[in-house]
């Protein structure tokens, strides 16, 4: 059994159905991000963990160990706010002490352990400030000592960063992650922010109205993602309609031949079919074989070491997102250009006629 | 234009007649309670006045009373707006119109009432002193309830919660560590609010047969009128002094500083 295991939550308030049936096995000081929209059931899972909400049916097990009926006061689990909710009374110290009084430790025991933590969030020097004399990014390092300091089994964070400004947001994101590993703490982390997931978990959970989409590592969430949802959310995927014309795997795009090296089992001849591919994997330079594409540049935008460029094949629109060198010229909007779509980023399925995902969601 | 010179004389006009309106009879009922028959000024008024051991007995009377009221209020109040805060604010409107019925109902009314409902029972509602002070709790409930819930709304309840009991703090020490050191300005401002409301009750008090401070002024009042003076000038000292004291006790206090997160 993994270190802390959720077993078929179920949550509804109302009628909403907030998780529906997730599963999710951590190992023991593993970071995962549950990553989703907002109203995904990310967070209610995390405040299910946490004890602050009841599931309606489904266990969590810590360390072997039963907790789903446990008050959050029992559970030794840190949290960490969005809104940081630090003590408005109370010091940064007496914020972090907060959790030790509590736990009857001693005075000197309680003083020595505050001013690591402080350290270890660089607060050293503001132990007397009180939080509204603090920066953002200053309140919710002392948050997090806060929540670390009873040495809990388990961290949670939903949302952390989110009412931070980009900067801030992207040094204490690496700074989480620095004292994560030092501390080698189990961590859950709520985001609605892809990169900000990717970038920081070992392994990535994918929300969708209630339900676990994937769960995997970042990269797998990224290169393989399971349906048309994670691959549209996590990252931008063009979407494209074609049509089957032999089973060895051409097939018609908007007038135009395009051979897949095998067609989706259980498609015949004339069935509809959905092509995903990510922008940056189409290339642009004329590649001899097959996979070759005609389009029209739309428009192009300059971002910086990059380049975006919209085309068009047919009625069809696709994102391509390229690299680019000092001096390098680019086509400009009416160019006819030959895209290079190579077989091994090429996903495609049977097409849904509900399909969600538009080309180039981000 | 002739709006800005509007704004230069209109505002100060306002501010004098306000000022005359209120400082016009005080001044009078002071130099009132200060004359001497025969012209002159002495303090023989005020030194009637807290010769008199009636005065005493009733100030203290009132002021206990009043005191255990704003305690009894709190302890209904502070639980009631903190749990509607934090489970369900969506009932937070119904309690709070629950809370300022009492705006509506008389006192004499409220007082007939409790006298006729519990007068010729037995038990502890039967008590007067009882009566009294269930009715100033009534009284005391939409000040208090306004104020507590003023003070709740500059913090977020949920999550300070949240945060406390993930800490492992018991519920007893949410309360008394994170909640109530951050409601102690609106605390005391609605409990000096009560505190100067129910030292001048007089309705319920004279029902209910008390000698409270509130029966004490209108009796002098009937009979000698220039201690009565004198004792408006010493109750109205008296509110000052609890002003004084809120904004001393009051400083420092968090929820003021709030806005500068």
């Amino acid at each position: 059994m993994a270190y802390l295991e959720c077993s078929g939550i179920c949550k509804s308030f109302g009628h909403l159905r907030a998780v529906d049936g997730a599963d999710l096995a951590v190992e023991r000081g593993e970071f995962i991000g549950l990553l989703g929209p907002s109203g995904s059931g990310k967070t209610t899972l995390l405040r299910i963990v946490a004890g602050f909400e009841q599931p309606d049916s489904g266990t969590i097990h810590l360390d072997g160990r039963n907790v789903t009926g446990l008050s959050p006061q029992k559970r030794d689990m840190g949290m960490v706010f969005q809104s940081y909710a630090l003590f408005p009374n109370m010091t940064a110290y007496q914020n972090v002490a907060f959790g030790l009084q509590v736990r009857r430790q001693g005075r000197s025991q309680i003083k020595g352990r505050v001013d690591e933590l402080l350290e270890l969030v660089g607060l050293a020097d503001k132990t007397s400030h009180l939080p509204h004399q603090l920066s953002g990014g200053e309140q919710q390092r002392v948050a997090l000592a806060r929540a670390l300091a009873p040495q809990p089994r388990v961290l949670l964070l939903d949302e952390p960063l989110s009412a931070l400004d980009a900067r801030i947001r992207l040094s204490l994101r690496q700074e989480i992650r620095r004292i994560q590993r030092a501390l080698q703490i189990t961590t859950l982390y709520v985001t609605h922010d892809q990169e900000e997931a990717l970038a920081m978990s070992d392994r990535v959970v994918v929300f969708h109205a209630g339900r676990i989409e994937q769960f995997g590592r970042p990269e797998e969430i990224y290169d393989r993602p399971v349906n048309a949802f994670v691959a549209g959310f996590v990252g931008t995927t063009n979407l494209l309609q074609a049509e089957v014309l032999s089973s060895s795997g051409a097939c018609r795009l908007d007038g135009q031949i395009l051979d897949l090296p095998k067609v989706p089992s259980g498609l015949r001849d004339g069935d509809q079919l959905e092509l995903r591919v990510r922008p940056e994997h189409i290339r642009l330079s004329p590649q001899p074989g097959s996979g070759r594409l005609q389009a029209v540049v739309e428009d192009i935008m300059f971002l910086g070491g990059r380049l975006s460029l919209r085309a068009s094949i047919g009625r069809q629109v696709l994102w391509v997102e390229m690299p680019r060198g000092p001096g390098e010229v680019a086509p400009s909007p009416g160019d006819a250009v030959d895209l290079y779509l190579p077989h091994e980023v090429l996903v495609a399925h049977a097409a849904h006629p509900d399909s969600t995902v538009p080309a180039g969601s981000a | 234009m002739s709006v800005r010179r509007t704004s230069g004389f209109t505002p100060w006009l306002i501010v004098v007649l306000t000022a005359l309106y209120f400082v016009v009879p005080l001044v009078a009922t002071a130099q009132f309670s200060l004359a001497e028959p025969g012209g002159g000024v002495s303090l023989q008024a005020y030194a009637a006045v807290l010769r008199d051991a009636s005065f005493w007995h009733s100030l203290r009377f009132s002021v206990l009373v009043a005191l255990a009221a704003v305690l009894i209020g709190l302890a209904l109040v502070v639980p009631a707006a903190y749990w509607a805060h934090l489970r369900v604010p969506r009932m937070r409107p119904w309690v709070e119109l629950f809370s300022i019925l009492p705006f509506v109902v008389p006192p004499i009314v409220l007082v007939f009432g409790i006298v006729r409902l519990y007068g010729g029972g037995v038990g502890p509602m039967a008590s007067p002193l009882v009566m009294l002070l269930a009715s100033y709790g009534v009284i005391a409930l939409p000040y208090l309830f306004r104020s507590v819930d003023n003070g709740l709304r500059s913090m977020d309840v949920p999550r300070l919660t949240e945060a406390a009991l993930s800490l492992g703090a018991g519920w007893g020490m949410v309360l008394w560590r994170v909640i109530l050191p951050n409601l102690r300005g609106a605390l005391l401002g609605g409990s000096f609010l009560v505190l100067a409301l129910i030292m001048g009750e007089y309705a319920i008090a004279s029902m209910l047969g008390f000698n409270s401070f509130g029966v004490y002024m209108l009796l002098t009042g009937e009979n000698a009128a220039q201690q009565a003076a004198a004792l408006a000038m010493i109750a109205f000292g008296m509110v000052w002094l609890l002003i004084g004291l809120l904004q001393l006790l009051g400083r420092g206090d968090i929820s003021a500083n709030a806005g500068a997160r």
